[in-house]
């Protein structure tokens, strides 16, 4: 397996005009599965998908001078990612005129016959769970729930604090529980 | 035969070769593009300071509004005993009355208020005016 050069290598890489896209290109090596799949979990589908993910690597690359070292380029992509991915859920609600249940139930219907969709009727029940989960409660789910991340990364993501985002989350198992009508298994991640 | 993502709880999976396509996509829309210097618009430099210098022209407008909508409405009849004699005259006198005084013979100093109300008293001027408080002033 390819071993990548440290974020701060790639950026300086990229800043100091040193064979900056062969340093970029190496970025999205890196970036591009957890990304995509976090989008893919907001989105569920791919093509939308792809496009958030192309659009997040290319405002980066845009914008990479302005970034800050506040914080790290991980969470700075991911930021950008999420951005993205709402920007595009915003513009799908805006031109459908059903309502939260009919638009999971349409949803599900286009996951059973998506080609890029594994999952069985259990997942499928998850997802359309997630599906009518408030927008940050859903967002905060998927990356505590399936990307196991913790608090605090998803704090500097989300830029909300870490209290809110486990009452966030915590309202969420609950909900989802209930409309599985069991509990989920939740491992170690409370 | 499509690639299935590895986490054990994600049923999502992508075209085949999709993640070894995509940075080459990517490089392929960005080459054409500089990073961000170029981007970088007066605006976005300037945000703060063109947010603060909005916020003190709004300050000084907002407070020029409410100054003279108190101040007017205090002492409504002020701005009118401020007419000087000659916005007075000059909004009323027709211009060949004052190319006629300026041009006689008669010296200033010769001019008889009475001469000088004559002149003006032409059709364009109204009594109310000559006679008003203004005048006396």
């Amino acid at each position: 397996m390819k071993k990548h050069k440290s974020d701060e290598e790639l950026l300086e890489q990229i800043i100091s005009n040193n064979s900056p896209h062969e340093a970029f290109k190496e970025l999205i090596e890196k970036y591009q599965q957890p990304l995509y799949f976090h989008i893919r979990k907001i989105l569920l589908d791919h093509d939308d998908t792809d496009d958030a993910l192309q659009n997040t690597f290319i405002k980066a690359w845009q914008a990479i001078y302005d970034f800050k070292h506040q914080s790290k380029i991980y969470t700075w992509l991911y930021r950008i990612a999420t951005n993205e991915a709402l920007s595009i859920l915003k513009k799908r609600n805006r031109f459908s005129f059903f309502s939260k249940d009919s638009q999971a139930e349409e949803w599900i219907a286009r996951l059973e016959s998506d080609p890029y969709f594994d999952g069985n009727e259990a997942d499928l029940k998850l997802q359309k769970a997630i599906l009518l989960l408030p927008e940050k409660q859903r967002i905060v789910f998927n990356m505590r729930y399936f990307d196991e991340m913790p608090y605090e990364t998803i704090s500097e993501i989300l830029d909300t604090s870490v209290g809110a985002l486990k009452a966030s989350y915590h309202h969420a198992v609950k909900k989802i529980e209930n409309f599985l009508q069991q509990p989920l298994n939740l491992d170690k991640i409370t | 035969m499509n690639q299935k993502y590895t986490h054990k709880r994600q049923p999502f999976t992508v075209p085949d070769g999709y993640f070894q396509q995509l940075p080459n996509n990517i490089l392929q829309q960005i080459n054409e593009i500089p990073p961000s210097q170029s981007s970088k618009s007066l605006f976005i430099i300037a945000k703060k300071q063109l947010a603060l210098a909005a916020a003190f022209i709004s300050f000084v407008f907002i407070s020029y509004g409410v100054f003279h909508f108190i101040y007017n409405s205090v002492k409504p009849k002020q701005n009118i005993t401020q007419q000087t004699f000659d916005d007075i005259v000059l909004a009323n006198v027709d211009e060949s009355d004052i190319v006629y005084l300026l041009t006689t013979d008669i010296k200033p100093e010769e001019i008889k208020p009475e001469t000088l109300e004559n002149i003006l008293l032409d059709e364009t001027l109204n009594d109310d005016i000559i006679y008003n408080d203004n005048l006396n002033q």
